[in-house]
């Protein structure tokens, strides 16, 4: 006899599955009948079956008792009500068993741990006044006394002088300055330092504005040629 | 406006379900839209392979966070996924889930044993809803909650093996 000594099974109809598993059956009218003497073993023992579940038990044992006197007693009459209650008790069982299959491979997604967590909503959250144990004056005063420690460390960055930069407004002056005196020059001749680009620059700058204001004139006598800044 | 652009923002800052027709309602457009839209979200962050998913319960939809990323949360959240499931409660929670809503009665029909307790702690553990049968007054329909969903890590429950058959077996 397939032997449970605790409860294995979650119901009679668990119960009834389980039997006729053990015996690689189908589930038929005939199966049921086999294994008939083996569900009648289990409801009587009390150590199965919970007695608040056992009503649930002997409901579908009166239809195996009456599954189990046909096939005894092949010539037995029975009303339809009672074949109905047989071939409902096959479908039941064949139905229950397509959902603990299903049951147990929701199971199995189920230990995955394949979570899908979704954010916490903010909708019911209220402010609430909830200061840590360890907030205090002192503690606080501490706490700022630290910072105004930690300025003290800094190290001062090293100073870098900055050169003066001649504004175009300047070089303008000087350049009017220059060329009023009748002179011609080159453009190179009025960038006072020539290794700086920003100088050179600077100085075109002034004479395009000069030139713009017709203040002076210039001349390119070929490309790339010098060019000639005359009053 | 851009529709799906609003969705998934509303989605976003929800941090709950939202029923299509409270979407539908924030931003102004038919239902129909809205759902056209959701699906097409849905479509989306499977197909791109994106860090976040949307998952729905009939009109229900809610935005979770990958499957595949589910242990590396788990570390950031340090959220303890409770309880194993006993075998009945394994079996009560697939009838409800591939015949959902479904009365009490219909379900110890199934089972042929009482269920009232496993419901009542499947109700606790948030796994299941319920609601008021509207035309039986006195009985309760149940169904699966998102809380199932998300546990399985499922979009939606017709994506359980065999949903279609299943669900209409001997109905």
């Amino acid at each position: 006899m397939y032997n449970v000594s605790t409860q294995q099974f979650t119901g009679p109809l668990d119960l009834l599955l389980q039997l006729v598993e053990k015996k690689n059956l189908e589930i038929t009218e005939i199966s049921l009948a086999q294994v008939t003497q083996d569900y009648m073993n289990y409801v009587g023992d009390q150590t199965v079956v919970r007695p608040e579940e056992l009503a649930d038990f002997l409901v579908i044992a009166s239809t195996l008792l009456l599954i189990k006197s046909r096939s005894l007693l092949p010539t037995l009459e029975l009303e339809t009500e009672e074949q109905e209650e047989i071939l409902d008790l096959e479908n039941r069982l064949q139905l229950y068993k397509v959902y603990k299959k299903q049951g147990t491979k929701m199971y199995e997604l189920w230990s995955k741990h394949f979570y899908l967590f979704t954010r916490p909503s903010w909708k019911d959250t209220e402010v609430k006044f909830s200061p840590p144990k360890n907030l205090s004056l002192s503690s606080l005063s501490k706490s700022f006394k630290k910072i105004l420690e930690s300025f003290k460390e800094e190290i001062p960055l090293e100073e870098k002088k900055i050169n003066r930069i001649v504004t175009l407004k300047q070089r303008i002056r000087e350049l009017v300055q220059k060329l009023t005196q009748g002179k011609d020059y080159s453009l190179e001749e009025l960038v006072p330092d020539k290794n700086k680009r920003v100088e050179l620059v600077l100085t075109f700058l002034a004479v395009l504005y000069l030139v713009k204001e017709n203040i002076i004139k210039i001349k390119q006598k070929k490309n790339f040629g010098s060019i000639w800044i005359s009053n | 406006m851009d529709i799906k652009l609003t969705i998934e923002s509303l989605l976003f800052a929800a941090g709950e379900p939202l029923s299509v027709k409270r979407l539908s309602k924030i931003i102004d457009v038919k239902e129909e839209k809205a759902k056209e839209i959701l699906e097409e979200l849905k479509e989306e962050f499977q197909n791109q392979n994106r860090g976040i998913r949307l998952i729905n319960n009939n009109e229900e939809w809610l935005m979770v966070t990958a499957p595949e990323s589910a242990s590396f949360i788990q570390k950031l959240k340090k959220e303890v996924i409770e309880g194993d499931l006993s075998p009945a409660s394994q079996e009560t929670l697939a009838i409800i889930a591939y015949r959902e809503p479904i009365t009490r009665a219909k379900i110890n029909e199934i089972r042929g044993v009482d269920s009232s307790y496993i419901l009542h702690q499947l109700l606790l553990r948030g796994l299941i809803e319920r609601s008021i049968h509207t035309e039986k007054y006195k009985a309760y329909l149940y169904k699966v909650s998102f809380k199932l969903l998300q546990h399985l890590g499922i979009n939606n429950i017709r994506e359980l093996s065999q949903y279609e058959e299943f669900s209409k077996k001997n109905k």
